[in-house]
C-alpha cells in the first residue's frame, strides 16, 4: 500500500466514524422536520467503506392519535386520549398535510398541519360562527410559546382557507358557511352617496275623495350600509275629474335592509312635511285656489335591485298618513251625500315607488 | 354608470311630464251665441242700485231692448203700483228707461205664491163686471208705458173662458199698447202643470204681441233641489209651443237669479249674495257639467242648505246649447236683472253675434 492510499483509508475511517457518532446522538433526539441535509460528498477516489450497517434511528413513541367523525361523515375532531390534539401528543400515523374539522353544522373548527403524522406549524382554531379564536404554534407535535421563533423552524405559508363545506344530500347537517370572507366584486355597491329620482302612483284618500296621486321625487340616499338615511324632494301630483292638488313633499327617512347583500329586500320609514296648492276648478267665483300645509309619515317595504357598482333600482309600496298642520280657513268641498268637507285635510295614502339611485364618490 | 343613470333619469321625468299633461283642460266657454232679442224683468217698479247700474250700461242695451217692470198688482178688481211706487214714480222711471232706448211694459200680477189655489184673481175673472173694472184699470196704467204684461197666477182650468176673455177685453181696451203674457212652461197637453191648461196659448197667441215662456224655477215643487233652468226643459218648452208656426213673437226666460233651497223653505238670491254666502261659509263653488254652478253648507240650524245659481259662463253656455233647438225667432227673457253676474252683460255683447 502506498502512503496516499494509506492516508486515503485513514480519512475515509475518520468519517464513517464521525457519523456513527451523529447517528447515536440523532437517535436519542425526536425527529425534526427541518429540510433534507445535504449528502456528504463523496471522497474523490475512494472506494465505499466498508463499515457495518447502522440500525436505525429509535422512533420516540408517541400514542397514536384517534379521529372522530360525524353521521355525515366529516371528521368532528382528532383526540388524543381524552383531550385534542393540540393539548396532548399524539401521533397521526406518519401524515403530512393539513387536516380540517367541522362543527355538526358543517362549519369549519380546526385547521392542523402535520408533519410526520406531528403537529408541525400553524394550528388554527374557529367558532361556531366562523371567528378565529386560537391560532398555535407547534413544532415536533409540541407547542411553541409566543415569541421569536426558534431558530431552525422553518414555518409554511398559512394554508388557504378551506371552501365552505359542502355536505351531501343524505346530510341532515345544514350548509352554513360560517368563514367570513370577503363579498365578491358583483356583490358591492361602490360610492359614498346615492342620487336619483324616484317616481311613484297611487291615491290619496281623505273625505273629500280618492284623487290619484303620482309623481317624482328626487332623493339623496347615503351609501351607509344597511341602516341608511333617505332624503327626497319633488313634486306630487293628485287629481281626479274634479279635483287637482300639487304636492311639494320634503321628506327624511331610514332605510334598512333584511339581508346584507346588493340585491335585497329593505323595509322604509320616513317623515313628510308638504306644502299642497289645490287648484279650484270649472273657474268658478270665489278663491280659485287653496294652500296648506301637511305634515305625516309614511312606512313601507321594497326590494333593491343591484344594476350596477355604481347604481341600482329602488322599488316599494308606501303607506302613510298626512295631517294639516297650518291656520288657514279650510275650504269645504260640497259633497253628493252629506255635509261638505274640508278640500285638503287629513288623508291616507298609498303609493307604489319605482326610484333608480346612481351613486358618486369613491 | 353616467349613461344609464341620465337614461333611467330621463324615462323616469318623461313619465312624470305625460301624467302632468293628463290633468290640463278647458273651460270650453263658447265663443259666440246666437243673436236674440232681449228683454229683462225688474221685480219691482223702482230700480234699486244694482238694476239701474246694470240696465244704464251701454253693455246690457246691446243686449236688450225691452224691459219689464213687475209693478201693477190686482187688488180689489184694480191695479195699483207696488208700495212706495206710485204712478209718478213709475212714470219718471219708465221715462228713465225710455231715454235709454228701451221699450218699458208693467206687468201685471196679483203677487200669489204659486202654491195658493184657488187665486183671488179668479173669481174677478169670472164676472164680466168685476173683469171690466180690472180691465179698465190696467188700461189707464197702460198709457204709462209701450205694453202691458199679464202675469197670471196658477188658475182652475176651468177659468180658460175667462182668461181667455179677460185677454181679449184688454187687448181691446188698449189698442195702441202691446198686451203680452208670461205663459207657464207646458210641454204636454193636458198640461204638466197645474193650472196650465187654464192659458190657452193657441187660442191667445193671435191677439198676444208677445209670449214669454216662463222657464224658471225647474226645480221649484218637486223637493230636489237643482239648476233653476236647463237647456233641455228650455228646448222642450218651446218646442211645444211651435213658435215658428205664428207670427207672434216669443221668447224662453233665462233666470238672472239664484235659488236657496234651505230646509224648510226657497228663496231667490242674488249671484252676488250666493257667491258671498259660499266665502262666508268657506265653502267651494261648483260647477256642473251644464255650467250651473251650486253648492252646499250646514246653516246655522246644522241643517244642509243648497244653493244654485249661474254666472255669466253658465249662461252662455245654456244659451249656446238652446241655439242647438230653438230657433233664434225665439228671443230671451232675463229674469231678474240687478241679481246678475257683473259680467255677463259685457260677456253677452262680446259674444253674442
Amino acid at each position: 500500500m502506498s502512503v496516499r492510499k494509506w492516508r486515503s483509508a485513514c480519512f475515509a475511517a475518520v468519517q464513517v466514524a464521525t457519523l456513527a457518532s451523529a447517528a447515536v446522538s440523532l437517535a436519542d433526539e425526536p425527529p425534526s422536520v427541518q429540510p433534507e441535509q445535504e449528502a456528504l460528498p463523496l471522497l474523490p477516489n475512494s472506494a465505499p467503506a466498508q463499515v457495518p450497517a447502522l440500525p436505525p434511528p429509535a422512533q420516540p413513541t408517541f400514542p397514536e392519535a384517534l379521529t372522530t367523525m360525524w353521521p355525515n361523515g366529516k371528521l368532528s375532531g382528532i383526540g388524543c386520549g381524552e383531550q385534542t390534539i393540540t393539548l396532548a401528543l399524539c401521533r397521526y400515523g406518519d401524515y403530512t398535510g393539513t387536516i380540517t374539522t367541522y362543527y355538526v353544522d358543517g362549519s369549519v373548527s380546526q385547521v392542523l398541519s402535520f408533519a410526520a403524522g406531528l403537529l408541525e406549524g400553524l394550528a388554527e382554531t374557529y367558532d361556531s360562527r366562523g371567528h378565529l379564536i386560537s391560532r398555535q404554534l407547534f413544532h415536533d407535535g409540541k407547542l411553541l410559546p409566543a415569541g421569536p421563533l426558534p431558530s431552525g423552524v422553518v414555518l409554511r405559508a398559512d394554508p388557504t382557507l378551506p371552501p365552505p363545506p359542502t355536505v351531501s344530500s343524505q346530510s341532515a347537517v345544514d350548509t352554513v358557511p360560517r368563514i367570513t370572507m370577503d363579498k365578491s366584486d358583483d356583490d358591492i355597491l361602490r360610492g359614498l352617496v346615492g342620487i336619483g329620482v324616484r317616481g311613484g302612483l297611487g291615491l290619496v284618500s281623505s273625505s273629500a275623495g280618492t284623487p290619484f296621486y303620482l309623481g317624482g321625487l328626487f332623493q339623496v340616499i347615503p351609501n351607509l350600509g344597511r341602516i341608511r338615511p333617505e332624503f327626497g324632494v319633488g313634486v306630487l301630483y293628485a287629481v281626479k275629474h274634479d279635483y287637482q292638488r300639487i304636492d311639494v313633499p320634503l321628506s327624511v327617512g331610514i332605510q334598512g335592509d333584511l339581508f346584507s347583500s346588493a340585491d335585497t329586500l329593505y323595509l322604509v320609514v320616513a317623515a313628510s312635511a308638504v306644502y299642497a296648492r289645490r287648484s279650484v276648478l270649472g273657474d268658478v267665483p270665489g278663491p280659485s285656489s287653496e294652500s296648506a300645509w301637511l305634515m305625516g309619515g309614511e312606512g313601507g317595504i321594497g326590494v333593491r335591485l343591484r344594476r350596477s357598482s355604481y347604481s341600482y333600482w329602488l322599488g316599494d309600496i308606501r303607506l302613510g298618513g298626512l295631517g294639516r298642520v297650518d291656520s288657514a280657513a279650510r275650504i269645504l268641498l260640497p259633497q253628493p251625500d252629506g255635509p261638505p268637507t274640508p278640500a285638503i285635510g287629513s288623508q291616507f295614502r298609498m303609493m307604489l315607488s319605482l326610484a333608480f339611485i346612481g351613486n358618486i364618490g369613491s | 354608470m353616467p349613461t344609464a343613470f341620465l337614461s333611467g333619469l330621463c324615462r323616469i321625468s318623461l313619465l312624470c311630464g305625460v301624467f302632468a299633461l293628463l290633468g290640463c283642460g278647458s273651460s270650453g266657454l263658447p265663443d259666440s251665441v246666437k243673436r236674440r232679442a232681449g228683454t229683462v224683468v225688474v221685480e219691482s217698479c223702482a230700480l234699486e242700485p244694482f238694476s239701474q247700474s246694470s240696465l244704464l250700461s251701454d253693455n246690457a242695451r246691446a243686449v236688450v231692448s225691452d224691459v219689464v217692470l213687475v209693478c201693477l198688482y190686482v187688488r180689489s178688481d184694480a191695479v195699483t203700483p207696488a208700495a212706495p211706487a206710485d204712478r209718478a214714480s213709475v212714470t219718471q222711471v219708465v221715462s228713465m228707461l225710455r231715454q235709454r232706448g228701451y221699450r218699458v211694459q208693467l206687468g201685471v200680477t196679483t203677487g200669489e205664491p204659486l202654491a195658493q189655489t184657488p187665486s183671488l184673481l179668479e173669481p174677478t175673472l169670472r164676472d164680466v163686471n168685476r173683469r171690466g173694472a180690472l180691465t179698465a184699470s190696467i188700461a189707464d196704467f197702460a198709457s204709462l208705458a209701450d205694453g202691458i204684461v199679464i202675469i197670471p197666477p196658477q188658475l182652475s182650468n176651468s177659468a180658460e173662458p175667462y182668461f181667455r176673455s179677460f185677454v181679449s177685453e184688454l187687448v181691446t181696451a188698449t189698442p195702441t199698447h202691446h198686451v203680452s203674457l208670461f205663459a207657464p212652461p207646458i210641454t204636454t197637453s193636458p198640461s204638466d202643470i197645474p193650472g196650465g191648461d187654464a192659458i190657452n196659448l193657441p187660442a191667445l197667441r193671435d191677439q198676444l204681441s208677445q209670449v214669454y215662456l216662463m222657464t224658471l224655477d225647474l226645480h221649484c215643487c218637486d223637493g230636489e233641489p237643482g239648476p233653476t233652468t236647463s237647456a233641455d226643459w228650455i228646448s222642450e218648452v218651446a218646442t211645444f209651443a211651435k213658435p215658428a208656426q205664428t207670427s207672434t213673437p216669443y221668447s224662453i226666460a233665462l233666470p238672472l237669479y239664484g235659488t236657496h233651497f234651505g230646509p224648510k223653505d226657497q228663496r231667490q238670491l242674488s249671484y252676488l249674495e250666493a257667491v258671498g254666502l259660499a266665502g262666508h261659509e268657506h265653502i267651494e263653488i261648483l260647477r256642473d257639467h251644464s255650467g250651473s254652478l251650486h253648492f252646499d253648507y250646514t246653516d246655522e240650524t246644522g241643517a244642509l242648505a243648497h244653493v244654485y245659481f249661474d254666472d255669466a259662463q253658465s249662461t252662455l253656455q245654456l244659451l249656446s246649447e238652446i241655439d242647438q233647438h230653438v230657433p233664434t225667432t225665439v228671443g230671451v227673457l232675463y229674469y231678474g236683472v240687478g241679481s246678475e253676474d257683473p259680467a255677463l252683460w259685457s260677456m253677452l255683447k262680446e259674444r253674442m253675434k
